[in-house]
């Protein structure tokens, strides 16, 4: 890999809970030692359930919220702050309801950023706003039209258009697809390799959904409790994965072939809360292979190979090997049927 | 429940003669300041007794329509039309509010996609299962409380009695969930509806919910309505799976069946559509296009516009459900689908 | 300017919405038609009022209504009506200078307290203590304080109402920062004014200014009282809360002087209330 895009290095993000003037301090430690690279037009993909601290990550990446600890290296230098992170690294959120002005027209929204940086003039704004549109596969004529009246793929498609209007050279899609229906998930998934393709833009996808950062991201990075737990290539992780939360997470998550279920490795409990955090690994209190050394020592994030793991049993532990369950092949023709229909569709 | 009913009306009718939940032409109708919305159009559904039945749809598919009808909660300006609706023998369109009462939580029960707002914030757990329990059963509180834990135990929640003190915003999520299902189930209904009980919760703690309500449900002979936009945790759950679009029913079918051999394109795009049915690297296959707007619908199937398939009678003539192989029904004129379209392309 | 169109368009759009629901109301309908009538009163009444509102004819005093004289005269002999539509005139100018500045200023405190997180503190606690003076005691100590005069009055007027429109504009605003977009904006690189005009007023100003009418309301009542009390324009200006004082004097030989003069400020005060309300029931139900 080349000198990377962006560069984190020790990365702690903490909130004090405390209220009012009298309040004694609460301190909410959301990320703790993050150290993560995204590499020049690569897709890393940040996992892990509600409270692991992916958004937070994703936020202070995007000059929205301030680390309290940590190095930022963006291009080998700091980033810019402002208007100038506005160049560099642009932002798609997960809402597609809340996150266009309600009062500013698609034309509007996606001009404002391009007017602002001085990327087109009040007369070659129109032009600028139509070409994005095509690159998000929408119609022209939408640009006249309100958010309200877009529906939430659309919406999604006009945050993507905006973002791309300042030409930056890293995207963070924070849950960018996660309150779609299933049928549009892909649709803007495909959209977004479509333009890193076209681009070269980097992204920094932040999901929930595996099996989606499995099928489009180049890199993974697993996190729990404000902690990277393992990270690497999405084909070695998702094979092999050797941290036990990952393997917990993987085989979770449901598969769409009836009877390949039931042997999961389930676990136990649920998220400690980061107030109170667990000694020793955090991992500890829901792993099934938690040893006494678990409970004293913190686990590192090392690893010689392309991946990197935080677990003191990595090595001993047995191989976990992901069998993913074959569709049938009725399916698989009737899939390739449709794809075929719709490609022939797509060229008519 | 490894026996797998023969779906159709005319089969069910014939090997089971008492099936648990029977719809037929089930139609609702909200008045809206512009005008009528049909929300289901003349949807059939059977449930025999113990059986799991997912009806997946995505947003504006009716599925939460569907589950709101079944359990008489649908606000006044919603009409419910249907040719036959009957939930053990009984006639749910003629039935009196206070029957349908009495029915809701013994016969019927069902838990949400947000537990938090199905709970009183305001009052404890304990409390508000000793309340369920009371509001069917005449037994004194000191006898509910005790089955009120029992209830929470059998849920998985650890130490049951704390927690029937907590409440409801001192458990996390997933521990609502529990709290939910230990009161929908505290009176062994026949008929647990579940409106994406699982969505809101992190993947993990979803695949225990999942496998309390499979377990729960086999012990108490429940019958179980899984509503869902997720096709794997239909393959998880479902006996039997019905898909819903726009409104109308597309296919039914066993899982085994609609997972090897879906016979209506929107199945096949929602399955296409996933992940896991795509090569790494590639583009994933999307449906083309949205779901339309409930007051505009197309003529003819209501999925032509995104099908690509779509020619001739499905632009004009709305496709019945038909039966594509024993227990598979179709709505799509192309059914079955391979054998139709295969050679063509 | 784009922007500037788009607004005006739904602008238009809402107004033609609440227009539809005000018919279905006749509560509004009232309201809307009396607060007509009382503003046809002041401000074309003293363009046809034949009367001198000042000139004084003491053989005329407190003569009861007659043809001549609809409502009368006072105790000075002046034309009662006329009296009054000038006072109403006054009075209403009082009221709307003071809410008009007290919306500019709550306004400003409660966006700038909602956007800038430091700031919310001092600003919210000052507005606190303003807050916790019943108003009209507000109100009379600072026009006691600072003397008669049309600019102390507005600004005892305006500043004893603003508290409750910061306040507003503060929840308005916090709602609207709680909203993706805001981060939006801010990660394209907006600077801050533009956010704030652009993203944040242009989203929360609906249900301030619907508290801004209710505070009308009581700007006037306030105006009024001021005048009753002494602390208002000095006479001879007519006023509604000075006349209605005046008339005291000779409540059981002429009762109608203050009685018409407290209709009046009954008559405006009323309908803006019903107006306020019609208009926050139509904003909620739009939200619901």
């Amino acid at each position: 890999m080349t000198a990377p895009l962006l560069e984190l290095r020790g990365i702690r993000k903490e909130f004090n809970l405390a209220r009012g003037f009298f309040a004694s301090k609460r301190i909410l430690t959301a990320l703790d030692g993050i150290d993560l690279a995204v590499g020049q037009g690569e897709t890393l993909a940040l996992v892990g359930e509600s409270g692991c601290g992916k958004s937070t990550l994703g936020r202070i990446v995007a000059g929205l919220l301030p680390a309290t600890v940590g190095t930022i290296l963006f291009d080998g230098d700091q980033p810019g702050r402002g208007k100038a992170r506005a160049r560099q690294i642009q932002i798609v959120m997960q809402d597609p309801f809340g996150a266009l002005n309600p009062k500013m027209s698609v034309g509007e929204l996606i001009a404002e950023p391009a007017l602002l940086h001085g990327l087109a003039t009040r007369r070659t704004a129109p032009a600028r706003v139509a070409e994005l549109l095509r690159l998000v596969g929408l119609p022209e004529g939408v640009a006249q039209r309100y958010p309200h009246a877009l529906s939430g793929g659309q919406r999604q498609r006009v945050a993507i258009a905006r973002a791309l209007a300042t030409d930056p050279k890293l995207i963070v899609a924070d849950e960018a697809v996660s309150a779609l229906d299933v049928s549009v998930q892909a649709q803007i998934a495909n959209l977004l390799k479509e333009i890193q393709a076209r681009t070269g833009v980097s992204l920094l996808f932040i999901s929930h959904g595996l099996s989606l950062v499995h099928h489009i991201s180049d890199r993974v990075a697993v996190m729990y409790l404000g902690r990277i737990v393992e990270e690497g290539p999405a084909a070695d992780l998702f094979a092999r994965p050797r941290h036990p939360y990952t393997r917990a997470l993987i085989s979770a998550t449901p598969e769409p072939v009836p009877g390949a279920a039931p042997d999961r490795l389930a676990l136990t409990g649920e998220v400690p809360s980061p107030l109170a955090l667990p000694t020793g690994c955090r991992f500890r209190t829901r792993c099934p292979h938690a040893t006494k050394l678990c409970a004293e020592v913190d686990p590192p994030l090392t690893g010689e190979g392309p991946v990197r793991v935080a677990c003191h049993l990595a090595d001993s532990l047995p191989t976990y090997h992901v069998q993913k369950p074959r569709p049938a092949a009725r399916l698989q023709s009737a899939i390739d049927l449709y794809r075929a229909a719709a490609a022939a569709q797509t060229a008519a | 429940m490894k026996h797998m009913p023969q779906d159709t009306m005319l089969t069910t009718d014939i090997t089971r003669p008492d099936p648990l939940l029977v719809a037929q032409g089930l139609t609702v109708t909200f008045a809206t300041d512009q005008g009528p919305l049909r929300a289901l159009d003349a949807v059939d559904l059977t449930l025999a007794p113990g059986e799991t039945l997912a009806v997946v749809g995505e947003s504006g598919s009716g599925k939460s329509v569907l589950s709101l009808a079944l359990m008489g909660l649908l606000p006044g300006t919603a009409r419910i039309e249907a040719d036959s609706l009957t939930f053990e023998g009984r006639d749910l369109t003629a039935i009196t509010e206070r029957d349908f009462r009495a029915l809701r939580g013994t016969g019927m029960s069902m838990i949400f996609q947000e537990p938090a707002t199905a709970l009183n914030p305001v009052r404890r757990i304990g409390d508000q299962i000793v309340e369920a329990i009371r509001l069917h059963e005449d037994i004194p509180v000191r006898k509910a409380r005790t089955r009120a834990i029992e209830a929470l135990a059998a849920t998985g929640i650890p130490a049951p009695a704390e927690r029937a003190e907590a409440f409801p915003h001192q458990l996390s999520g997933g521990m609502r969930q529990r709290a939910l299902i230990a009161m929908a189930l505290v009176h062994r209904p026949r008929l647990l509806i579940a409106d994406e009980p699982t969505t809101a919760l992190d993947v993990t703690v979803q695949a225990q919910i999942l496998d309390l309500i499979r377990d729960l449900a086999r012990e108490t002979g429940t019958a179980t309505l899984f509503i869902t936009h997720d096709m794997g945790v239909v393959a998880e759950m479902a006996d039997r799976v019905a898909v819903l679009y726009a409104g109308r029913l597309v296919e039914t079918a066993p899982s085994a069946a609609l997972f090897s051999s879906p016979e209506h394109p929107y199945t096949v795009g929602l399955l296409g559509s996933m992940p896991q049915m795509n090569a790494r690297g590639e583009p994933m296959l999307p449906i083309q296009g949205t779901v339309p707007d409930p007051r505009v619908m197309p003529p003819g199937c209501h999925f032509h516009p995104r099908c690509p398939f779509a020619a001739g009678a499905c632009l004009t003539d709305r496709p019945a459900l038909r039966q594509v192989r024993p227990g598979q029904m179709s709505a799509c004129h192309n059914a079955p689908l391979i054998e139709t379209l295969g050679g063509a392309t | 300017m784009m922007s500037d169109m788009s607004m005006t368009e739904v602008a238009a759009g809402s107004a033609g919405r609440t227009w539809r629901r005000m018919r279905a109301n006749p509560t509004m309908l009232i309201a809307v038609t009396v607060l007509l009538a009382v503003l046809l009163f002041a401000l074309i009444g003293p363009m046809i009022s034949p009367y001198d509102p000042y000139e004084t004819a003491l053989r005329m005093r407190l003569k009861p209504p007659s043809a001549a004289h609809w409502l009368g005269t006072d105790s000075q002999g002046r034309d009662l009506a006329t009296r009054l539509m000038y006072g109403a005139r006054t009075t209403l100018m009082l009221g709307l200078a003071g809410v008009t500045f007290a919306a500019l200023v709550g306004g400003t405190i409660g966006l700038l307290a909602a956007f800038y997180s430091r700031l919310d503190n001092p600003l919210m606690r000052l507005v606190d203590v303003m807050l916790s003076f019943p108003s009209i005691l507000f109100g009379l100590s600072l026009a006691a304080m600072m003397g008669p005069g049309l600019d102390s009055l507005i600004l005892a007027i305006g500043l004893s109402i603003m508290p409750g429109i910061a306040r507003i504009s503060r929840g308005a605003a916090l709602s609207v920062m709680a909203q993706d977009y805001i981060d939006g904006g801010r990660v394209i690189g907006l600077p801050d004014r533009t956010l704030m005009s652009r993203y944040l007023l242009a989203n929360a100003y609906a249900p301030i200014l619907t508290y801004t009418t209710l505070a009308f309301g009581d700007a006037v009542l306030l105006a009024a009282a001021l005048g009753f009390l002494g602390l208002g324009l000095q006479p001879p200006t007519a006023e509604l809360g000075s006349i209605a004082a005046e008339g005291r004097s000779f409540l059981f030989i002429a009762p109608h002087v203050s009685f018409a003069a407290s209709a009046l400020i009954f008559l405006i005060v009323l309908p803006v209330n019903m107006l306020g309300d019609a208009l926050r029931d139509a904003a909620d139900r739009r939200a619901s």
